[in-house]
C-alpha cells in the first residue's frame, strides 16, 4: 500500500516535472521568436535613423514594418483592405504596418496594459477622455512630438491641420498626438415614433418640455417612453441648457459643467449646487413612477436602439447619424412606424467635436517613430489610403461618381471601423445617395443645420482637466458616484431629497471640494494664459 | 505517520559519515537528494509564478508611471491606500465581503457536503454517474452567461420569474430596485454554479474512508443516518478543515466576476451588493491609478493573511492534527 502510494507520487511529480520543463521551453521558444522578430525591426529602425539623420531627402529607407493598435472590432474584409494600404506604403516610404485591435469588450482594461506590458508597438489610436488620452499622456505613455519634428517627418499633416488642433493636443507645453483634420457636429437628437405622436396629438416635438410630455402620453398608454431609461436623456436635458462638461475628468467628469455655448461665462457649474439638476432629478423620478422605462434599467445589457426597434420603447436618443440608421431600419420592417428624427434643442447652438477626439500617438518606447510619423503622413494625406480606409477597395465596395463622390455597391459596403485617427476632412468623399428616404432628407436637413449653427468658441473648449495632483480625491469621488448617480438621473430613487443629500455628504467626504478647488486654479491659469 | 517519520533511520546512517566541511545541512541535502530534487518543478513554480510576482506590491507605495517603470517610479508613501478610506463605502463593502464570503463558506460546505454524501448513498450507478454530471455542468458556464440568465429570470418586462407571477395573478416584483433579495440571488447562484465541482473534493475524501469501519458499523447495526453521522462526517472532518481554511484565506475578496456580471452598475444594489473589487474597479477603470489598484489588492491580501493566521491557530487549539500549519 505505502510503496504503491510513493510510487504514485513518484509518477506525477515526474509528469509535472516534464510538464514544467515543457511549458518553459515553450516559453522561452515564443520569447526567443519574438526577441529575433523584434530585432530585425530594431536594427533596421536604427539605420533608418542614422539614415534620415544624415539628410531628410535621402531615399534609401530601410524596410520596416511598424505596428498600430486600434480600438474596436475588426471589420469583415479589413485584411484585403490593408493589404492593398501595405502596398502604398510599401511602394512610397518602404514601410508596412501591423495592425491589431483592442476589442471594445476590453479595451479599458488592456490600453494601458500596452504601455505598462512594454509591449513593441509604435502607433496607437488615441482620443480625448474616452479614448485614454490624458490618462495615457500622464502615465507618459506617448511620445511628446515637437514642432519641427513633425514638420520634417510629416509635413503635409503640419500643413493641413489648423492651429487649433494642435493647441488640443498640447499638454503641459508638448504635443502628444497627431488629431485627425476631422470635427463633426454631432448632438444629440431623437427618433420618436410618427404613429405614436399622431395618436396622443402632437403635431412636432421641438423641446425638452415637449418631449417629457411624449414619455408621459406614452406610459399613460402603456408603451415605455425610452426603454433604457434617462441616462440619455441627461444629455439632452444639459446640452438644451447650454451645458457642456469639462474634458479631462471622465464619469466624474459630467458633474462640473461649464457654460459652453457663452463664452464670456467663465463660471464652473457644479451639478449639485446647480437647482436646475435637482429640479432634473424631481422630473425624472416623476417620469420614472409613471412607467417611462422599466424599472430594470440600471441592469439592462440593452442598447438605446433596442427598445425602438422591438416596439416596447417609443423613441431613442443618439446623434443625428446614428438615429439615421436604427430609424431606417425600423422603418423597413415596420413601414407604419413612421419614424423620423427631432432636434429637440433648436434655438441652442451647436457645440463641433474636437479634433482631439480622435487621433494616433507615438507609442514613447517606439523603436522607429520617424518612420511611423512618415507613415501618418501618409494615412491622413494620401487620397487613395484615405478612400481604402473609409470606404474599402474602389471597384468591390463602392464606385466613384462623375462628381467624384462615392456610391456603395450594393451588399458591398465596406463597414469601417475605426479610421477615426487619420479621417482627414479636406479629401473625404461624400455620399450619393440614389433614393433617399424621409429620414435621410431630415437628417441631412439637420446636418446642414447643426453646421450652420455652430456654437461661438469658448475659452474652456480646449480645456482639460489634469488630475494627477488630485488623484486620491478622484478615484474617492468616482467610487461614491456609482452608487448615487445612476439611480438618482434614472429617478430610481425613494427621495430624490435624501438621496441628493446622502451623495452630496458622500462627496464631500471623499475631497470634492478639492476637486473643484484644483479645477477652478486649473481653469484660471489656463484662461489667463 | 508522524512517528514513522520523526523515527529517524538517519540516526544511524549519521553514525556513518564523519563530520566533515559539509556540516549537518549539506549532508541532509546529500542524503535526500532525490526526494529534494522531485520536490524542485513545485518550489521553481511558486517561486516564478507566486513570490516574484509579489515583489509588485511595491507598487501600492508608488506614484506608477510607465516610464520609469516599477522600480523607477517615484515613491508615495500610504497616499494610494487613502482614496478606498475617503470614498465613504469602505465600511460598506468590507462588510458585504466578509459577509458574503462567510454565507458562501457556511452554504456551500453543507451542500457540497450533503451532496457528497447523498451521491455516495445512492446505489444506482447509472443516476449517480447522471445527477453528478448535472450538478457538475454549472461550472463551465461562464459569470457573463449567468449574469445575463439573471437578468431574463429577474427582468421586469421579460423575466421568467415575474412572468410567471403575473400569470398566478400576482404583481411583479422589481427585482433591480430590491437590494434586500439580492444576498439570497447571489448565494442561489454561486451554490448552484460551485456545488457540483465543489463537492468532488467531499466524495474523494468519503471513497478514502476504510471500508471495514463500515462494515464494523453495519454489524453493529448502524442505520443509514448514524452511519452517516457516526462515521462518514467524523472521517471526512480533516479534508473539511483544510478546505475551510483554504476559503478562509479569500475571505477579503470579492468574486469580481460574479458581482460584476450579475449586479453591473446598478448603484441601487451597492448597499447589498458592493464588495471591495467592484468599488476599487469602478473608482480606478476611468483612471487606471495603477499604484492604488495594487494598494487595495496589498491591504485585501493581508487582511486575509491575519485571517488565516488566525483561524489556524483556532483550529489548532481545537486539534492540532487539523490544522493548515
Amino acid at each position: 500500500m505505502k510503496t504503491n502510494a510513493t510510487k504514485w507520487l513518484a509518477v506525477i511529480l515526474c509528469i509535472c516535472l516534464v510538464m514544467g520543463l515543457a511549458a518553459g521551453c515553450n516559453r522561452e521558444g515564443s520569447g526567443g521568436n519574438n526577441s529575433s522578430n523584434n530585432g530585425t525591426p530594431s536594427g533596421g529602425g536604427s539605420n533608418s535613423g542614422s539614415g534620415s539623420g544624415n539628410g531628410s531627402g535621402n531615399e534609401e529607407l530601410d524596410y520596416v514594418e511598424l505596428k498600430m493598435w486600434l480600438v474596436g472590432d475588426k471589420p469583415e474584409g479589413f485584411d484585403d483592405v490593408y493589404a492593398e494600404v501595405n502596398k502604398i506604403l510599401k511602394e512610397k516610404v518602404n514601410a508596412t504596418v501591423k495592425v491589431d485591435w483592442l476589442s471594445w469588450a476590453d479595451e479599458g482594461t488592456n490600453y494601458p496594459l500596452l504601455f505598462s506590458g512594454g509591449d513593441d508597438f509604435d502607433m496607437i489610436f488615441t482620443a480625448s477622455s474616452w479614448g485614454h488620452f490624458e490618462q495615457t499622456v500622464g502615465l507618459g505613455g506617448f511620445l511628446a512630438l515637437e514642432p519641427e519634428f513633425i514638420q520634417k517627418y510629416a509635413p503635409d499633416v503640419w500643413a493641413v491641420e489648423p492651429e487649433a488642433a494642435w493647441t488640443q493636443a498640447t499638454i503641459d507645453g508638448n504635443i502628444y498626438m497627431l488629431p485627425a483634420n476631422f470635427i463633426e457636429v454631432t448632438p444629440d437628437v431623437v427618433a420618436i415614433r410618427g404613429d405614436l405622436m399622431k395618436k396622443y396629438g402632437f403635431d412636432d416635438i421641438a423641446s425638452y418640455d415637449q418631449l417629457l410630455d411624449f414619455y408621459k402620453a406614452c406610459a399613460d398608454d402603456g408603451i415605455y417612453g425610452n426603454s433604457v431609461g434617462s441616462s440619455s436623456v441627461i444629455w439632452l436635458w444639459a446640452e438644451s441648457n447650454g451645458l457642456r462638461y469639462v474634458s479631462g475628468a471622465p464619469d466624474a467628469g459630467v458633474l462640473i459643467q461649464y457654460y459652453a455655448n457663452d463664452p464670456n461665462n467663465l463660471e464652473l457649474d457644479y451639478l449639485l449646487d446647480d437647482p436646475k439638476f435637482t429640479q432634473f432629478c424631481y422630473d425624472m423620478k416623476e417620469l420614472a413612477d409613471a412607467g417611462c422605462w422599466p424599472s430594470d434599467v440600471l441592469s439592462t445589457t440593452q442598447d438605446r436602439q433596442d427598445g425602438l426597434l422591438s416596439g416596447r420603447g417609443a423613441s431613442m436618443v443618439w446623434n443625428h447619424m446614428t438615429c439615421q440608421i436604427y430609424a431606417n431600419q425600423a422603418n423597413a420592417e415596420h413601414p407604419d412606424w413612421d419614424i423620423n428624427i427631432y432636434n429637440i434643442m433648436p434655438e441652442q447652438k451647436y457645440a463641433a467635436t474636437k479634433y482631439i477626439n480622435g487621433g494616433i500617438g507615438i507609442n514613447a518606447a517606439s523603436k522607429n517613430p520617424e518612420r511611423a510619423m512618415m507613415v501618418y503622413n501618409l494615412f491622413a494625406t494620401d487620397q487613395d489610403i484615405q478612400d481604402l480606409t473609409q470606404l474599402g477597395i474602389k471597384g468591390v465596395n463602392w464606385e466613384e461618381t462623375d462628381d467624384g463622390r462615392y456610391q456603395i455597391i450594393e451588399g458591398k459596403a465596406y463597414n469601417t471601423s475605426n479610421n477615426w485617427g487619420w479621417r482627414n476632412l479636406d479629401i473625404m468623399r461624400t455620399e450619393y445617395q440614389a433614393n433617399p428616404s424621409a429620414v435621410d432628407t431630415k437628417v441631412n436637413e439637420l446636418a446642414q443645420y447643426f453646421l450652420d449653427n455652430v456654437k461661438p468658441d469658448h475659452p474652456l473648449d480646449n480645456f482639460a482637466f489634469d488630475t494627477t495632483s488630485v488623484s486620491t480625491q478622484f478615484a474617492a469621488v468616482e467610487a461614491a458616484m456609482g452608487t448615487y448617480f445612476d439611480p438618482l438621473i434614472n429617478g430610481l430613487v425613494d427621495d430624490v431629497d435624501t438621496t441628493l443629500a446622502q451623495f452630496r455628504s458622500a462627496l464631500e467626504s471623499a475631497g470634492i471640494q478639492d476637486l473643484l478647488t484644483e479645477l477652478q486654479k486649473q481653469v484660471d491659469e489656463f484662461v489667463a494664459k | 505517520m508522524k512517528q514513522h517519520l520523526s523515527n529517524p533511520p538517519e540516526a544511524s546512517v549519521q553514525k556513518k559519515i564523519p563530520s566533515g566541511k559539509l556540516g549537518r545541512f549539506g549532508k541532509r541535502v546529500i542524503r535526500n537528494k532525490i526526494l529534494l530534487l522531485m520536490i524542485l518543478p513545485a518550489v521553481i513554480y511558486t517561486i516564478v509564478f507566486a513570490y516574484y510576482p509579489m515583489t509588485g506590491v511595491v507598487m501600492a507605495f508608488k506614484k506608477y508611471n510607465y516610464r520609469d517603470g516599477i522600480w523607477g517610479s517615484p515613491w508615495n508613501g500610504i497616499e494610494n491606500f487613502r482614496f478606498f478610506f475617503k470614498s465613504g463605502q469602505a465600511g460598506t463593502v468590507i462588510r458585504n465581503t466578509v459577509l458574503y464570503n462567510v454565507a458562501f463558506i457556511l452554504v456551500g460546505t453543507v451542500t457540497q457536503m450533503a451532496v457528497a454524501i447523498f451521491l455516495t448513498e445512492i446505489r444506482s450507478k447509472h443516476f449517480r454517474k447522471i445527477s453528478q454530471s448535472m450538478m457538475f455542468l454549472p461550472y463551465f458556464i461562464s459569470w457573463v452567461i449567468v449574469g445575463v440568465m439573471a437578468f431574463n429570470i429577474f427582468s421586469d418586462d421579460f423575466g421568467f420569474l415575474n412572468k410567471l407571477l403575473v400569470a398566478m395573478g400576482f404583481k411583479k416584483i422589481s427585482f433591480y430596485i430590491t437590494p434586500k433579495a439580492w444576498p439570497f440571488i447571489l448565494v442561489f447562484f454561486e451554490m448552484w454554479k460551485g456545488v457540483g465541482y465543489g463537492s468532488v473534493m467531499y466524495l474523494a475524501a468519503i471513497m478514502g474512508v476504510d471500508t471495514s469501519i463500515y462494515e464494523a458499523a453495519a454489524l453493529d447495526g448502524c442505520n443509514v443516518f448514524q452511519r452517516i453521522f457516526y462515521v462518514t462526517i467524523p472521517s471526512i472532518m480533516p479534508t473539511v478543515i483544510i478546505l475551510f481554511l483554504m476559503s478562509v484565506g479569500r475571505i477579503f475578496k470579492g468574486n469580481f466576476d460574479m458581482f460584476y456580471n450579475l449586479v453591473g452598475t446598478n448603484g441601487n444594489l451597492f448597499n447589498y451588493t458592493d464588495v471591495i473589487d467592484t468599488l476599487s474597479f469602478r473608482a480606478l477603470i476611468s483612471s487606471k491609478d495603477f499604484g492604488m489598484s495594487a494598494a487595495v489588492g496589498l491591504f485585501q491580501s493581508v487582511l486575509c493573511f491575519i485571517t488565516v493566521v488566525l483561524a489556524n491557530r483556532l483550529v489548532k487549539a481545537y486539534d492540532p492534527d487539523y490544522a493548515l500549519f
